[in-house]
């Protein structure tokens, strides 16, 4: 049985979809990128398997943890669950702690939020937490408030947090993306080092590929809400079936060959993201795609086993590069 | 920046006096407001253990004296003096308007707390019903009290207290909406702490400084109530010295000896003034929008 089983996932704003048919499975120990623009609805998905929705947005569909169905759960249950089995690591490391709150005092509560232990086995628990993301002389550290560390200290406080009591699953929603480059690449080996050690199942939410295909084992790809295609890292990268992939892994591929071979353009993707509630009927990817065909007005199923795609048209076989045209160039 | 570089140096030198000159320099409103506020507080107490003559003591040869070496600050027709009437006038005044802010902020913060975080129904009746206290004019809520109940300092108290309910009710309200709305609201809940735990953890604390600041504020007028009601005979009965009482006494010697009116009138503008300044100063302090950064 895999541990988190999303399927059917629908998140809305009122009347207007913000997240649709997002379907996704995640087993024990795997590291699964869900990679997307911004407006795609992943971070709104993350929330919802959290059951953190804001007010006003509701989910509809399944989502179950252990084979528990978390839509609809009393909110007593799953606080339980939440930071027990379930954990989250937040995009914002500057306002993702308590400012009055000393933060070996919040690592602290956290453990006591779920494990019966004395005060004094928590702070010994909490002291080892913080020594083992990073932090030399713990002891003097903890006696911090939020404002005197730095913006990725402050994250590796919010990732102590997340793994104080050896959650099953991680959702870490963008943890590098408000952080100095310098630090992006040690936070993210840390988290790694921390599932794999904890043996923690990662969903780990971004727009960047880069930092996604480091760390994941598989990926999932979502644009306006919805999954478009989903593969292991390498067969995805190497063979990406769905158009809006394709076009993505160019944009980030193109900007090392840009300087040579096309005279210093960036590759972009033409168009942009449509506001929330105008994406198109149909396939949400018409409009800004090359291959677009009469059949696209109707929502393509996600089809494949190993490797889904949502896609009349996918590109090629798994195998080998397709003929596909490139972009920029006007479609028949 | 010549500012900033003195706070810095004189930050190395940690010390009570070194850091209340700081925060004189910073905020001289809060400074002078307490100060105001702990005067009074002193004369009160001492008003219990000691004034020049007692408070009742009448002297009937030496009525409607002004000031003199004798009675510093005059006598009243009665001849009693007016110094020791407006010392020990400080309790009743003090005690009235702390139990008011208390009564409100018992009643206030816990409703506006449950109303930020039930949201729908709950808080919607919660703030509807604190609109229909605060339409309701505190004046007259404080007759109709007396006349059930008798005039007493107790009934003065209660009556401004439940008038002042709102006022608590709607800052708690707004400031915890705020806070609930933060992310480390959201991520204390992605780590599982209840509702509950999360009010009493995080909302409470980071509320503090609102309720600091209108706790004091609120007192500058409830000071104003209870001399106001004393004043109309709805507080503190007589004989017993009251600022409001003695201010109504004086007004009938106005050709007299205007003075008379004039101490209690001094004693209640500067109660009220000190409490404000205080609460204003406090509110710049303890704002980290406006606080300089350190």
């Amino acid at each position: 049985m895999s541990l988190l089983e999303v399927s059917q996932l629908r998140v809305d704003a009122r009347e207007i979809p913000v997240v649709s048919e997002v379907s996704l499975t995640i087993s024990a120990g795997e590291r699964v990128g869900l990679i997307g623009e911004s407006g795609s609805g992943k971070t709104m998905a993350a929330l919802a398997i959290m059951g953190l929705l804001p007010e006003g947005l509701t989910a509809r569909g399944s989502v179950l943890l252990d084979g528990v169905e978390l839509l609809g759960l009393p909110e007593r249950r799953l606080s339980k669950l939440r930071g027990s089995r379930i954990a989250m690591v937040f995009q914002e490391p500057m306002t993702a702690l308590d400012p009055l709150m000393r933060v070996g005092t919040q690592i602290t509560d956290a453990i006591r939020l779920h494990e019966r232990v004395t005060r004094r086995a928590a702070r010994d628990r909490m002291l080892q937490l913080m020594g083992r993301v990073g932090f030399a002389n713990a002891k003097e550290q903890a006696r911090r408030f939020p404002h005197q560390l730095s913006g990725g200290q402050r994250q590796r406080i919010v990732i102590a947090i997340a793994i104080a009591c050896g959650p099953a699953l991680i959702l870490a929603d963008e943890p590098t993306t408000a952080l100095d480059v310098t630090v992006q690449a040690q936070v993210l080996a840390l988290l790694q080092d921390l599932v794999r050690d904890q043996g923690s199942a990662l969903l780990l939410i971004s727009h960047d590929l880069a930092v996604v295909s480091s760390v994941c084992q598989r990926i999932v790809v979502m644009y306006g809400g919805r999954v478009v295609e989903a593969a292991a890292t390498a067969e995805l990268l190497a063979s990406p079936r769905h158009p809006y992939t394709d076009a993505l892994l160019r944009t980030s591929q193109g900007i090392g060959a840009a300087a040579d071979t096309l005279a210093g353009q960036l590759p972009t993707i033409p168009g942009a993201v449509p506001q929330l509630g105008l994406f198109p009927e149909g396939c949400v990817f018409r409009g800004r795609c090359p291959f677009e065909q009469e059949r696209c007005q109707h929502v393509p199923e996600i089809r494949g086993r190993d490797h889904q795609v949502a896609c009349w048209f996918p590109l090629g076989p798994p195998t080998g590069r397709p003929a596909a045209a490139p972009f920029g160039q006007a479609n028949a | 920046m010549t500012t900033l570089t003195a706070g810095r140096a004189s930050a190395e030198v940690p010390g009570r006096a070194h850091r209340l000159w700081r925060l004189a320099r910073r905020n001289p409103s809060a400074l002078l407001g307490g100060l105001v506020v702990l005067v009074i507080v002193v004369v009160a107490v001492v008003a219990v253990f000691w004034t020049p003559y007692g408070p009742l003591a009448v002297f009937p040869g030496q009525a409607l004296l002004g000031p003199g070496p004798h009675h510093l600050l005059g006598t009243d027709q009665y001849g009693r003096d007016l110094l020791s009437r407006l010392m020990s006038g400080a309790d009743p005044t003090l005690l009235s308007s702390a139990g008011a802010v208390l009564i409100a902020g018992g009643i206030g913060i816990p409703a506006g707390l449950l109303s930020a975080s039930r949201g729908g129904m709950v808080s919607e009746l919660i703030m509807r019903l604190a609109d229909l206290i605060y339409s309701f004019p505190a004046l007259l809520a404080a007759i109709t009290l007396v006349a059930v109940f008798g005039a007493s300092t107790i009934t003065a108290t209660v009556a401004i207290g439940i008038a002042s309910i709102p006022a608590f009710a709607r800052v708690t309200r707004s400031a915890s909406l705020t806070v609930l709305g933060t992310d480390y609201v959201l991520a204390a809940r992605a780590y599982g702490r209840s509702p509950l735990a999360i009010l009493r953890r995080h909302v409470v604390p980071n509320i503090l400084p609102f309720i600091i600041v209108q706790s004091s504020l609120l007192l500058s007028v409830t000071v104003l109530a209870v001399a106001a009601l004393s004043y109309l005979g709805l507080g503190t009965p007589p004989p017993a010295a009251t600022w409001g009482g003695m201010l109504e006494n004086a007004q009938n010697y106005l050709y007299q000896d205007p003075l008379m009116a004039v101490w209690p009138g001094l004693a209640i503008a500067l109660c009220v003034l000190g409490f404000n300044a205080l609460g204003d100063g406090l509110r710049d302090l303890l704002d980290p929008t406006l606080r300089p950064r350190e």
